[in-house]
């Protein structure tokens, strides 16, 4: 597009910007209309099972495909394939996407790998993505009973020098047991046995907290030892 | 039939233009292959923020381009910023189009812009070669961007977000249709040159050398990898560091052919200057970083990380996080700054020395 002269009208002037954002005011208020009256299309939708399928079609060697079919595993409930899928992207060497290789890291968690591939896969994820807003969700069970638990909790969480800060979730319709989500510091060694060890402590009498804490040696062989 | 120009110059030009986009590749696989994803963010901060911010000098700090373009340079963001909210609240997958379709419209006009200085300067092409290079480098571009698997899956996902689904018989059709286009439009490009010999016209082949140079970093790093991060990191190397070149250059020339009022600018070029103008992009980049609220640990590609704060048991500190952390970050500079000033003012006012009396 020719330079709009000096002393053209302000309409050739602006030219550029009034045809740019005439298309954009168009697609923007269709897509306006369209979100008003229907959900958007999301993992959960079928339109997104329709992308995933076009996707695998058209790009069947793609690690961002493997994502979308491990997402469409899981929402059939097949976990195999959703770990085939997974560790398929991983072994191309995918970096870029967030969401693949927190739900890695947390799925190998919530199925008791070896804690060891468990911290491989949340540094993986630390290391691409440092500064992510996502938590971690370690699975409490019947969770705290009162003040005294969630002090004690607190307490223990904050010990842990990876652990940011930390919320606590009671159950919900998604999940009946208590969770912590755990938020993770930049820059710093993973080693998700601390995690299952605090979030322990509750396992232990009241009155034996203040001289016990809990030590993992694994993600199911926690006992007590002397503070 | 063939006449060289230079941009620059033939040295200067090899380097920046003809050879940077094979670098760019090598840095990128290399980044692929060992440093984390938010190396990403960094290439950003280091390359693409100071390249807008060459961008504003050459526009806000030239004072004949302010006088010339004073409303499209005051109307123009005021629109874009509003219209950008606006975006954000009712529209988010048009704002996030609208984003992604006109930076790819301003890498390709930035190629051809530099393509047509190879014309300029050598003298070459026909009148209508502008035109036909334009197409040249859409076609090339639309060809990159619907084929590769790194865009097809982002336009596909798009629209159907958009609720425009396209089934696969649909896409492979556009596919083949996009495939005859760019056949058809190489034969005619080659028509063109054979016309522009045959009406006596002469041929920059260093243009031709920096078209492919281009297209190679963009069509390697679009086929060729299974992430983003290698398309980021060669892409905004590319287009960050020619057109930061670009802009020096540009003032450096009207500097010394004194076409241009001075100002901002002109103080920014010159001999021993370079390193002002570099130095104001670095300062840029991290007053955008502060401004935005994002970690300054995103400059060390990973690597480089500010100390955080872990908990101190035995003095019962529990850990900081990061806005308390930062917080103590600031708390230590107002120490710092304060401190080196009580330093300076140690030896630079003392009244007994002959230096100092000389200016009082």
């Amino acid at each position: 597009m020719a330079l709009a002269p000096d002393d053209s009208p302000w309409y050739r002037k602006f030219r550029m910007l009034l045809g740019i954002y005439l298309i954009a005011i168009a697609f923007g208020v269709r897509e306006y209309v369209v979100s008003r009256q229907s959900a958007p299309v999301d993992p959960e939708t079928e339109e997104w099972s329709q992308m995933a399928e076009v996707v695998s079609q058209i790009n069947p060697a793609d690690a961002d495909t493997e994502y979308l079919k491990a997402l469409e595993a899981l929402k059939a409930g097949d976990r195999d394939a959703f770990v085939g899928h997974m560790e398929t992207a991983l072994d191309k060497g995918v970096k870029h996407n967030d969401v693949l290789l927190r739900w890695y890291a947390q799925h190998l968690f919530s199925t008791g790998e070896d804690y060891r591939l468990v911290n491989s896969a949340l540094e993986r994820w630390r290391t691409n993505h440092p500064f992510t807003a996502e938590p971690l969700e370690i699975p409490m069970g019947s969770g705290p009973s009162g003040p005294a638990d969630e002090e004690a909790l607190a307490r223990e969480l904050e010990r842990v020098p990876w652990i940011l800060r930390h919320e606590l979730q009671p159950p919900d319709e998604e999940d009946p047991g208590w969770r912590a989500l755990v938020y993770i510091r930049p820059a710093t060694q993973i080693d998700i046995r601390q995690a299952v060890a605090a979030v322990s402590i509750l396992a232990l009498p009241p009155e034996l907290r203040e001289d016990f804490r809990v030590t993992c040696l694994t993600l199911e062989d926690c006992r007590r030892v002397p503070r | 039939m063939f006449k060289t120009g230079y941009i620059l110059n033939p040295r200067q030009d090899l380097v920046w233009f003809l050879l940077l986009p094979f670098f760019a590749v090598a840095l990128a696989l290399g980044f692929q292959a060992w440093l984390p994803y938010v190396a990403v963010a960094s290439i950003n901060l280091w390359i693409t923020i100071p390249h807008h911010y060459a961008g504003w000098v050459r526009s806000y700090g030239m004072p004949d381009v302010w006088e010339r373009f004073k409303d499209r340079l005051i109307i123009g963001p005021i629109a874009i910023v509003a219209f950008t909210i606006l975006g954000l609240q009712f529209a988010p997958i048009t704002l996030l189009l609208l984003v992604t379709a006109w930076d790819h419209q301003h890498s390709i006009m930035q190629q051809h812009g530099l393509a047509r200085i190879y014309d300029f300067k050598a003298g070459a092409g026909l009148k209508h070669t502008r035109r036909v290079d334009l197409g040249l480098h859409c076609v090339l571009y639309a060809y990159m961007f619907l084929n590769a698997p790194l865009f097809r899956f982002l336009w596909i996902r798009e629209l159907h977000r958009m609720r425009v689904p396209l089934s696969a018989d649909v896409i492979n059709g556009l596919l083949v249709a996009s495939q005859v286009v760019l056949v058809g439009y190489l034969i005619f490009y080659g028509y063109h040159l054979w016309r522009t010999v045959r009406q006596g016209a002469v041929i920059n082949p260093v243009k031709y050398a920096f078209i492919g140079a281009s297209y190679f970093l963009w069509y390697f790093v679009a086929w060729h990898t299974n992430s983003i991060l290698l398309y980021a990191v060669a892409h905004r190397l590319m287009h960050g560091v020619q057109y930061i070149v670009m802009v020096y250059a540009f003032m450096s020339r009207s500097k010394e052919k004194g076409t241009f009022r001075e100002g901002l600018w002109s103080r920014m070029t010159g001999k021993g200057n370079l390193r002002w103008f570099l130095l104001g992009g670095v300062a840029y980049a991290v007053l955008f970083q502060l401004v935005i609220n994002r970690p300054l640990d995103e400059f060390g590609f990973g690597v480089v990380n500010f100390a955080p704060y872990p908990a101190i048991p035995e003095f019962g500190i529990p850990a900081l996080d990061y806005s308390a952390g930062y917080a103590l970050f600031s708390q230590m500079m107002i120490y710092t700054y304060g401190l080196m000033h009580y330093y300076l003012d140690s030896f630079i006012w003392k009244v007994s020395d002959k230096q100092t009396q000389k200016g009082l």
